[in-house]
């Protein structure tokens, strides 16, 4: 798997196209400043809401056990999975229970976590995506680039030609509402004839035993009330103890994630119509490792709103498939080394360490701390590059020895003056691809001071 | 599964045994001037329009000029259940609703399974109507879930506007797969 800033190099290629990404992102960030300031109670919403969170992480073996306590009252039916294999599996069963062969799916991270759509279809099971986005990226064979917004990446002709290859639109229209009514027609059939339908969970409500899942587009009712058979996917960490704690989390969620007051839906699912089964899947994958480091189990507060993405100035410029997992961005910089060190080693590194994604959670992750934190493990554990490994310890050996330092600046000063080529050679100085050299200063900072300071 | 249950159960106790006292809050959300107002623009600002009335007769001229147009219309009144086919469902123009609780802050009215007449019907009808008391309007969600209790129903939920999604380069086009358009009738009795 490529690095992150190998990825994101194909990606600013495109300077035009990096520029829109970049912009339109930002967009989305001003958007959320917009709403957060109608509310003069916004900060003490997001406080709030963290120290529900963290009451909740506390106490998750009891709401978990309170929420299917409820739920099954309910007459809903509850799996729990201990790793993706076996929510696979449990999702599977379900369906060849049934005899299902279609099924529809609204927006999940989860699922895509587990890699379900390929599982199932290996299976030989058909699962239509219905999210808008979803949909485009899945006949594109892509994944989402961004939790919220999962073809952020795709400009309108793209959208217009897969659309035109699958859809057999007309060539050449990229007119957006053009595009998403021919999208609807054709996303209405697969409601119309799917068996079952799987949505993720925003919120489940150990009080009432009630699951709670947010869309604009109306993708996930449509498929859960025309189906026979509703499966939602959820993670340990979405419980919350009570429905009055929606309030906290409703107001936050959409307002931090595009700006709007609210989601167009926000459905309350507490038991299946008449004849009909709802599943709910319980799903730890790594979930209870990360709750046991202190360091790092304040990331399942996540409410997956992606403000930290629209705000972070390295997702906006390399693009969500530059991170090479299924939740990019900062928040998925820190979750993704719980699940495998080795292959997201390098993402805690994607970052300027700048704190805005910490600053706009609303569940107050402190995102930039953890980027940090998750660099002296990884380094520590042996997960460094070669180059950060040599780099990072020649500069703790030259930065230990003051005599060897004065001496190390006095010859780079002299090399930048007087052989430039080999610090300005792009094949070798791997931190001067994307910068400039600064003129070199005729004396060091301790020269100076000692010229100008010292009695 | 059970296996899986206890092993994850197991593990939280063991990552979190330190802390758990109870757990209280409280938040006094924002309260408007005129919360009638208020949600009249937050209905708007979704994409979706208000008329104000001050008897049912606005409505019931409303759904009389709809059936005069030719539309295929279903006005769901107390209580009523739809037991229609799939088919049929999918192909209703306007879907006339009760709503309960009305959001100021973000436009959204609470509907309850009880008063939809079937979970699709708010869903695959083209144009959604739904009728608001005006004193059902609350500030904001806060109030709205102490006045609702979402267990009174199998299913319920806030709608705020027309369907929508900017999924396409960000622009904005309402009506993605549910209702293009959405209205809402408030009354003042």
């Amino acid at each position: 798997m490529a690095e992150h800033s190998h990825n994101a190099a194909a990606f600013i290629a495109d300077e035009a196209r990096t520029n829109w990404h970049d912009e339109t992102l930002w967009m989305v960030r001003a958007k959320r400043d917009k709403a957060a300031l109608q509310l003069p109670e916004w900060e003490q919403l997001r406080q709030t809401a963290s120290a529900i969170k963290e009451h909740t992480l506390n106490n998750l073996d009891t709401y978990l056990i309170a929420f299917e306590k409820k739920a099954l009252a309910n007459g809903v039916h509850i799996h729990w999975a201990y790793n993706s294999e076996e929510h696979n599996s449990i999702v599977y069963a379900l369906l060849q229970k049934s005899g299902v062969t279609k099924v529809v799916k609204s927006k999940s991270m989860l699922t895509e976590e587990c890699n379900l759509n390929e599982y199932l279809l290996h299976k030989g099971i058909q699962v239509t995506d219905t999210d808008l986005g979803e949909r485009i990226v899945q006949l594109r064979n892509e994944a989402p680039s961004h939790i919220v917004l999962p073809a952020i990446h795709l400009k309108k002709e793209d959208v217009s030609d897969t659309f035109h290859q699958h859809l057999h639109t007309e060539k050449g229209n990229t007119d957006a509402l053009y595009l998403t009514r021919q999208a609807r027609v054709h996303l209405r059939n697969h409601f119309y004839e799917s068996e079952a339908a799987l949505t993720g969970v925003n919120f489940a409500v150990a009080e009432t035993g009630s699951i709670v899942v947010c869309t604009n587009e109306g993708n996930a009712d449509l498929g859960v009330h025309t189906a026979k058979i509703h499966i939602a996917s959820m993670g340990i960490e979405k419980v919350i103890p009570e429905a009055k704690d929606l309030g906290v989390f409703l107001r936050l969620l959409a307002r931090s994630a595009t700006g709007q007051a609210v989601t167009t839906y926000s459905s309350h699912f507490n038991s299946p119509m008449p004849g009909r089964e709802m599943h709910v899947i319980i799903l730890n994958n790594k979930r209870t490792e990360q709750l046991a480091n202190p360091d790092f189990s304040n990331s399942l507060k996540c409410i997956r709103c992606a403000a930290c993405f629209n705000t972070c100035p390295v997702y906006r410029r390399s693009g969500g498939h530059s991170y090479h997992t299924v939740i990019a961005g900062p928040i998925g910089s820190i979750l993704a080394p719980n699940l495998d060190k080795k292959a997201n080693a390098d993402l805690p590194f994607a970052s300027t360490l700048c704190g805005s994604c910490s600053n706009v959670c609303p569940v107050k992750i402190d995102i930039h701390i953890q980027l940090w934190k998750w660099r002296q493990v990884l380094m520590k554990e042996g997960y460094g590059t070669l180059p950060k490994k040599i780099s990072m310890k020649g500069m703790g050996w030259i930065l230990s020895h003051p005599r060897l330092y004065r001496f190390a600046g006095t010859v780079a000063r002299w090399m930048m003056r007087n052989m430039p080529f080999v610090i300005n050679n792009k094949r070798w100085n791997i931190w001067y691809r994307q910068r400039n050299m600064p003129a070199p200063p005729a004396q060091s900072f301790k020269q100076w001071h000692q010229k100008n300071h010292s009695k | 599964m059970n296996m899986a249950r206890d092993k994850i159960l197991d593990e939280i106790k063991t990552a979190t045994s330190s802390n758990r006292q109870a757990f209280t809050y409280h938040i006094s959300g924002i309260s408007y001037a005129d919360k009638t107002r208020t949600f009249i623009q937050g209905v708007e600002a979704n994409g979706g329009s208000v008329f104000q009335t001050k008897d049912k007769t606005a409505i019931e001229n409303f759904i009389h000029a709809e059936r005069d147009a030719g539309k295929n219309i279903q006005y769901i009144t107390s209580g009523q259940k739809l037991d229609c086919a799939l088919e049929t469902l999918y192909h209703i123009d306007t879907a006339v609703i009760t709503g309960g609780i009305a959001v100021a802050e973000n436009g959204a009215v609470w509907v309850s399974e009880k008063d939809m007449g079937h979970r699709l019907l708010p869903f695959t009808c083209k144009q959604l109507v739904l009728i608001v008391e005006e004193k059902n309007i609350v500030h904001n969600l806060h109030e709205a879930y102490a006045a609702i209790n979402i267990t009174d129903t199998n299913y319920g939920v806030f709608i705020a506007g027309p369907s929508k999604t900017a999924d396409i380069e960000q622009s904005l086009v309402i009506g993605a797969h549910g209702p293009l358009n959405h209205f809402v009738f408030i009354i003042n009795l």
